[in-house]
């Protein structure tokens, strides 16, 4: 089947999708800002050294959250500046994946050692591992595989029964499906991103049905033959 | 207690907004009676220790605030509600006006927080 994501078909579409994203947006910007703005002002009035580490500590992980969203906001308004740049290196994805998974997995098998850029792996694998385990429940599975061009990794979850149209919109730009609107804030990009970086580094991210519910989240990237 | 300090629960599932906010309203004088980083918490904490009103996060995992909000009505009608978020569209502005639940958009400042707070609590005691 090959689904085409929905274009918006008239100016009152356009608005209306120009409007979802500046909310979702502005929700992303507000959070750390306010945040930012209020440590500081009790960072000023501190006079206990352990609260004043604390607070400094608060202070800088609002600021690498905001980094990391103007990546994400770049990346995904299609300014490719902010692809990583290191060069590729043999990276064990299976591993990788277990060492990002912090519940239970029941199955973790097969190898898949891709030549990729250490970022772009790390990046792209860690919004698999999110995907499943934020949005998914058990059984969880993780499975590597190699075919004579590519080292492959599946993350497998449990879930509700979804259509490739409804799993195909995961991966749209801003698409936040119910559950996540109504209990998480986020930008509904990571899926999105993850393609991006794993395409520039000549490989693919895609999502199919898992049989009897959830999803399978498949990343191929160039393998390692060293 | 001071004379005009309120209990209050502080329900967000972001750990920075929970340890300002604990640290502003602790300045202002009220005391916080507890931390939740989820609806579920919410609840649970509201049962074991009822606070004075609640500052509610919206989105939150478990269950969101849309859902604790009418638990808290039905068990604990004496418990104020002031729902704190990060934006506000229509679909928000509306319901909170629907529930008559006070809406407070995130700010450094946490004067109009305050004010809420106050405002949701005598009329609650007003009933």
């Amino acid at each position: 089947m090959v689904y085409a994501p929905p274009v918006p078909a008239s100016q009152t579409d356009v608005d209306l999708l120009r409007r979802r994203v500046l909310n979702v947006v502005g929700h992303e910007l507000r959070t750390p800002v306010t945040t930012l703005s209020g440590l500081a002002h009790e960072l000023e009035d501190c006079d206990d050294a352990e609260l004043c580490h604390e607070l400094a500590e608060a202070v800088a992980r609002n600021a690498r959250r905001l980094d990391r969203l103007v990546d994400d906001l770049l990346l995904a308004a299609g300014v490719t500046t902010v692809v990583p740049v290191d060069a590729p290196v043999r990276v064990d994805l299976v591993a990788l994946a277990r060492s990002l998974w912090t519940g239970p997995v029941s199955a973790l098998e097969g190898q898949a050692t891709a030549l990729v850029r250490q970022e772009s792996a790390r990046r792209a694998v860690t919004e698999l591992v999110d995907n499943a385990t934020i949005y998914g429940t058990a059984p969880y599975a993780i499975v590597g595989s190699e075919t004579d061009e590519h080292a492959v990794l599946e993350v497998a979850n449990g879930g509700p029964e979804l259509s490739e149209a409804e799993i195909a919109l995961a991966a749209e730009l801003f698409f936040r499906g119910e559950r996540a609107v109504t209990t998480r804030p986020g930008l509904g990009i990571g899926l999105a991103l993850a393609r991006t970086v794993v395409e520039a580094d000549g490989g693919s991210l895609t999502l199919r049905p898992r049989p009897g519910g959830g999803v399978i989240a498949r990343l191929e990237l160039p393998r390692s033959h060293g | 207690m001071a004379e005009g300090a309120l209990r209050v629960l502080v329900a967000d599932d972001e750990d920075d907004v929970r340890l300002l906010l604990r640290l502003q309203l602790e300045a202002l004088g009220h005391t916080v009676t507890g931390e939740a980083a989820d609806g579920s918490e919410a609840i649970e904490q509201c049962e074991t220790d009822p606070p004075d009103v609640v500052v509610l996060d919206l989105l939150m995992p478990r269950r969101n605030g849309f859902e604790v909000i009418p638990v808290l009505r039905a068990d604990h009608p004496d418990v104020a509600i002031v729902a704190y978020t990060a934006v506000a569209g229509d679909f928000v502005r509306n319901e909170m006006k629907r529930l008559h639940v006070p809406l407070v958009l995130k700010t450094a400042n946490a004067s109009p927080l305050e004010a809420a707070m106050r405002a949701a609590v005598s009329e609650v005691r007003g009933r």
